[in-house]
């Protein structure tokens, strides 16, 4: 049994709308980063599903699945750098609630 | 193997500042950050060295009309159009490493790592603005991104440092998380990643060009395409995506706040032009794709009116002068994007013309903001009264900083803006060169409340030590501001070739 | 001809396409694709005169300036400023098209503002300059609009292309219309820049300037402009005698009005500048009768005389320490004899006596007149009264300075001879004034005319409109019958004046006590000034105060203010927006995107 393409990327969809959802409605930052690590995979998500409706038996396109590799890549990234700053924030302010960033304004 | 080689030898600029960013690195984990100093000389040094090899490059690129070349299989494209860009970015990089030697608030050692990080953010630029490659373009952006969220909060011990740089990292996540959603949505109605190959390929075969996709349902492309065109709107602090700009601008260090508003923001902007001209403009693409080029054309129109009416009413009632000149900045992506908004060729070059002259009066601006945050400790603008007749030379070159951004002659500013005027008119945006005339106008009101404090107030009480190496170096970049005001001749021409390139045809009505 | 096509620019001194043989052209920015030359420069016949007059005259003038502003704190300045003048009446007459005439022209107005308002420590020198230039504000406006027509007409502002153009409109009605209005527009500039009725009243007060300013430019050169633009442009106004007619006819009426107003004067300078506008009248009802180069000889030769009469008063009043009250002078000849014999040499020229310059120029002008028709026997007679006073007044001006007794306070002052380097030019303009004649003989002494066969290229295309190819002649018993009645005016209006006046200033009492209102009238050149004044610069002043009290203050501040205001308070709303949270930034930002979307759709 073979999922269809389209299932794939309504799946993409519905993670990507989780991500910017959890992106609007939370406000812990941790979580807030992982909302964001959300919709990046929403993205590989989608990037696979391109890959495999634009391949045949004869011809490979791997565009989205090199694509994907690099999404991960800088979704660590993007995670390390801003895990590094909640901990900052943290010794700070002693809270990670996105609230606390209020200083600057106007 | 031949041509591997003669590739390497394409991408020299490139290979150069990653090579130098390393030994930065090394270099100072090595002394351990005794004299960061020596790091920052090194820098310029190596700077200078792919500057030298940059120009090398516009000259055969210039000598052939700019014409693109393709390295590493396609992924990497040399035209003039990047190595405008690029001989931009190693300017501001040079001029934001030197500002940071004369940054007063900044210690002198154990900051090797600013520097290796400036010269990671100038690497992320240069494989971003010379791509046709998303995944390039996708990496070198994120490269940017990375280093810059570190820049921002480089002083992570000061609260407002540390809060800028979050919400940096908060927000481009968000813009990446989208911009790369819809790049995935791109990739999976295209099957390519290649601006080019979606831009031209006429649909019968594979990849599946955007003219067959907008002729069987236009939806999905116009959900992607706006996606990608958000991301990069966030980059270039257009209205609604520009919330970030003025809290990160302002907490960030200042050195670091110059080469985001200058260097970072034109790279942005580079990408869009090269993405919405690959996509909707270049020669041979079919007659519905530029039609709804056309759409494209006005709906940046309509967010070019916004930012720039946003950005420069937002800054009328700004106190600290580094928040003003953010807001100023966002003003200043507002009338690029109507170069981009004409959606032609003379309208693309007079974009890059304006970015050019961005370059020069913003780097002064920021320049004389870090020599009077120095002086006054302060980045009011309250603080400045008086000031100018104690620091006569930079204040006088600031008048012709705010002068150029005002966009009155004889000043490169007023020539750019003239140019974006005129091809605003010409491409039939009349209502939005009018809403752009009445904006500077506005603006005069903001930047000349600078130049009023400085000059309009009694003499001020304090002495501003003298900083005659600083002061010398803001004195050219003003020189250069009114040289190339009156002297238009090659920066219209280099931008004229750096359009050339990009392959855009000519408007046939 | 070379052109250099990588700079655009040409650099002939050579016979072009338009241009005569003995003609040079020089030009620079040359734009081919726009079939116009944006500044080229003719020396032809008739710019070769005029450069001649400004650069001669113009440099006896600045050696006599050398004495006379000697100690003047503003002297660099004064040079600077004349020097700029000789360049812009350069400019002036060498341009080969009137637009580049148009630039000259208003550089000389700019000259002539500034050395007018020399002085404006004092105050009403500044006032003069700022009048000056504003009644040349009305004549310069319709100079524009009659350009604006000829370009219309011809498409090009160069001269050349003009008077070869102008034979193909003659025919058509419409085109004439329309070459009659620019013509009269054109006119009206003359009229400014020349001080004719109605735009005369700002030269007399010009004389606030320092005098060899007034000798140069409000009676040599500027004030001549009007006359050479009217003479470079004569086969247009040939083309249309109408125009020809209302010339003039305010040439008659200005020459009277000057003439008339210089009777009474009790200042030295404002004689001087009065018989300036009525000579400039003189000039202009030459043109009016199509003898262009009999207006240019008097220009000639009016440059000499009045040049020297004001250097000569220039003279005096540095003598007598700053008077010109010639009512406070008499007996001044003892005093000083150079400035004297030269000053009578130049009266004899200005009244003209036989065979002064004054004489011949002033004669052919009234001869001309009297043969071009009926009206032109009606001007003719407003041209002999008019000569009639300016002999009597100028040997009245001659008697009250230097002869009679000494009514000045010889305690006080001590006249003195000026120094050498103003009697020098002096000198040589009196020789000039006396012999300048020689450059246009009348046809009766059978010798050639100067002038008149010089500019002949010139004038001929306009002749030939004007004439239908024929030529006009003048019966030699007419001409030897007017030169006789020309002299015997002069002599005994010169004898009368002088003689009133010798014994003191008795004489003007008389008249006053006599004829108290004519008098008056007279003293107060028409009560043209005090007309204006009240007539216009009254009701403009109280408009202008309402415009800037109602309008600019309330209305238009308003509207900037309230738009300052607005956009202030907007700017504060929008900077609410960026109130620092995380949460509404996103929310902004998603809102935005989702916006895009749906405009995409819309649009």
């Amino acid at each position: 049994m073979t999922v269809p393409d389209e299932h794939l990327l309504i799946l993409a969809a519905i993670l990507f709308a989780t991500g910017v959802a959890g992106f609007l409605l939370r406000r812990n930052a941790i979580i807030v980063l992982a909302s964001i690590e959300l919709m990046l995979n929403a993205a590989n998500l989608s990037f696979v599903a391109g890959c495999r409706m634009h391949s045949t038996s004869a011809a490979v396109n791997l565009d989205g699945a090199i694509f994907t590799i690099f999404v991960i890549l800088v979704a660590a990234a993007e995670a390390a750098v801003g895990l590094a700053l909640v901990i900052a924030l943290y010794r700070l302010k002693q809270t990670v609630h996105l609230d606390a960033l209020n200083e600057l304004e106007g | 193997m031949d041509r591997y080689l003669a590739d390497l030898g394409l991408i020299a600029p490139e290979l150069v500042l990653t090579l130098l960013s390393l030994v930065v690195l090394v270099w100072d984990l090595v002394t351990k950050g005794r004299d960061s100093r020596q790091v920052a000389y090194l820098s310029l040094a190596g700077l200078g060295v792919v500057a030298y090899l940059l120009l090398g490059q516009w000259g055969d690129l210039a000598a052939t009309g700019g014409k693109a070349e393709t390295v590493a299989f396609g992924m990497v494209t040399i035209d003039a159009f990047g190595t405008f860009f690029k001989l931009f970015t190693v300017g501001s990089l040079a001029v934001v490493i030197l500002f940071v030697l004369a940054d007063r608030r900044e210690r002198k050692h154990g900051i090797g790592e600013y520097y290796f990080l400036l010269l990671g953010a100038g690497i992320g630029v240069f494989f971003m603005v010379s791509t046709n490659n998303l995944l390039l373009l996708m990496l070198g952006l994120e490269l940017l991104s990375l280093a810059s969220y570190s820049l921002a909060g480089f002083h992570k011990s000061e609260r407002r440092s540390a809060e800028a740089s979050m919400k940096y990292v908060i927000f481009g996540g968000l813009s990446a998380g989208i911009m790369l959603y819809g790049i995935s949505l791109l990739y999976g109605l295209t099957g390519t990643i290649d601006l080019n190959e979606m831009g031209i390929a006429d649909g019968s075969g594979w990849p599946v060009g955007l003219a067959a996709q907008f002729a069987q349902d236009p939806v999905p492309v116009a959900v992607a395409i706006v996606l990608i065109l958000a991301g990069f709107a966030y980059k270039v602090s257009v209205v609604p995506f520009h919330f970030w700009t003025p809290d990160v601008y302002e907490g960030a260090p200042t050195p670091v706040t110059t080469f985001l508003a200058v260097a970072s923001k034109a790279a942005g902007f580079a990408v869009l032009l090269r993405f919405v001209g690959a996509l909707f403009l270049v020669e041979g693409v079919d007659s519905t794709v530029a039609a709804y080029g056309e759409r494209i054309g006005l709906l940046i129109a309509i967010l070019a009116a916004v930012t720039m009416t946003l950005g420069n009413l937002s800054a009328l009632r700004q106190t600290s002068m580094k928040r003003m000149l953010a807001y100023s900045s966002i003003a200043h992506a507002g009338y690029v994007l109507m170069g981009l908004a004409a959606m032609t060729p003379a309208g693309f070059s007079a974009a890059m013309f304006y970015l050019a002259a961005y370059y020069f009066m913003n780097l002064g601006a920021f320049g004389f903001l870090l020599y009077f945050e120095g002086v006054n400790k302060s980045e009011d603008i309250d603080a400045l009264k008086g000031m100018g007749w104690k620091a006569p030379v930079v204040s006088i070159v600031m008048v012709a900083f705010l002068v150029s951004l005002t966009g009155l002659p004889p000043t490169v500013g007023f020539y750019g803006k003239l140019l974006l005027f005129y091809e605003g008119v010409d491409a039939g945006l009349g209502w939005l060169v009018l809403i752009a005339a009445l904006n500077s106008v506005v603006s005069l009101f903001y930047y000349f409340r600078i130049a009023k404090a400085l000059f309009l107030s009694e003499p001020a009480e304090r002495e501003a030590e003298p900083q005659p190496f600083f002061t010398g170096f803001l004195a050219l970049l003003g020189v250069g501001t009114i040289l190339f005001g009156i002297y238009t001749e090659p920066l219209q021409n280099w931008s004229e070739t750096g359009t050339d390139s990009l392959g855009i045809a000519e408007a046939s009505e | 001809m070379k052109h250099d096509r990588r700079t655009g620019t040409t650099h002939i001194w050579d016979a072009g396409p338009n241009l005569q043989p003995d003609e040079c052209q020089f030009v620079a920015m040359d734009r081919e694709e726009d079939s116009g030359y944006l500044l080229s420069m003719v020396f032809d016949r008739l710019s070769s005169v005029m450069a001649l007059v400004i650069t001669g005259v113009g440099f006896l003038i600045h050696v006599y300036s050398t004495g006379y502003m000697k100690g003047d704190p503003g002297y660099a300045k004064y040079f600077a400023y004349l020097n700029l003048f000789v360049f812009a009446m350069l400019m002036l007459v060498l341009s080969s098209n009137l637009l580049g005439l148009f630039v000259g022209w208003e550089g000389v107005g700019l000259c002539s503002y500034l050395l007018i308002g020399f002085w404006y420590t004092k105050g009403w020198p500044a006032e003069a300059g700022q009048k000056a230039f504003v009644v040349n504000r009305i004549g310069d406006a319709c100079f524009l609009i009659g350009s604006f027509l000829l370009v219309s007409l011809f498409d090009s502002l160069d001269f050349a292309t003009m008077v070869t153009g102008v034979e193909g409109l003659l025919n058509d009605p419409a085109a004439t219309a329309k070459l009659t209005a620019a013509c009269l527009l054109l006119f009206g500039g003359a009229c400014g820049k020349s001080a004719q009725f109605p735009l005369l009243t700002w030269l007399p007060d010009a004389m606030a300037g320092p005098t060899p300013v007034s000798a140069l430019i409000h009676a040599a050169t500027m004030v001549t402009a009007g006359v050479y633009l009217i003479v470079r442009l004569n086969p247009l106004y040939a083309a249309v005698p109408t125009v020809l007619v209302v010339i003039g006819g305010v040439g008659a009426l200005t020459a009277l009005i000057g003439a008339s107003t210089a009777l009474l004067q009790r200042d030295i300078k404002k004689v001087l500048a009065y018989s300036t506008v009525s000579q400039l009248g003189y000039m202009f009802l030459a043109l009016g009768s199509g003898a262009f180069a009999s207006a240019i000889f008097h220009l000639v030769t009016h440059a000499f005389f009045k040049g020297l009469l004001f250097l000569g008063s220039g003279s005096v009043i540095h003598g007598m320490h700053d008077e010109q009250d010639m009512y406070k002078m008499g007996g001044l000849k003892r005093h000083m004899p150079r400035t004297y014999l030269t000053f009578l040499a130049g009266a004899a020229a200005l009244s003209g006596l036989p065979l002064t310059s004054g004489f011949f120029s002033k004669d052919e002008i009234l001869a001309h007149t009297l043969n071009s028709g009926l009206i032109g026997v009606a001007l003719w007679l407003v041209g002999i009264v008019a000569a009639a006073l300016t002999a009597f007044y100028t040997w009245r001006m001659v008697a009250l300075t230097f002869h009679g007794r000494e009514r000045f306070d010889p305690e006080a002052v001590h006249p003195h001879e000026s120094p050498t380097s103003m009697t020098t030019p002096l000198m040589v303009l009196a020789v000039l004034s006396l012999g300048g004649g020689l450059l246009g003989l009348p046809v009766v002494f059978h010798l050639p005319h100067g002038i008149a066969s010089w500019l002949e290229p010139v004038t001929a295309p306009g002749l030939a409109i004007l004439h239908h190819g024929g030529e006009q002649h003048m019966s030699h018993a007419l001409e030897w019958v007017l030169l006789a009645l020309g002299s015997g005016i002069a002599l005994y209006f010169a004898h009368k004046g002088f003689h009133a006046y010798v014994g003191g200033t008795e004489h003007d009492e008389r008249l006053y006590r006599a004829r108290p209102g004519a008098a008056s009238f007279l003293r107060d050149a028409w009560r043209i000034d005090s007309t204006y004044g009240r007539r216009i610069v009254q009701p403009l002043k109280l408009f202008s105060f309402l415009i800037a009290t109602l309008v600019d203050q309330f209305v238009i501040d308003g509207a900037v203010n309230g738009v300052a205001v607005v956009a202030r308070k907007t700017g504060g709303r929008l900077r609410a927006l960026t109130d620092g949270s995380v949460k509404n930034y996103a929310l902004w930002m998603g809102a935005g995107t989702a916006v895009l979307l749906v405009a995409w759709r819309v649009f």
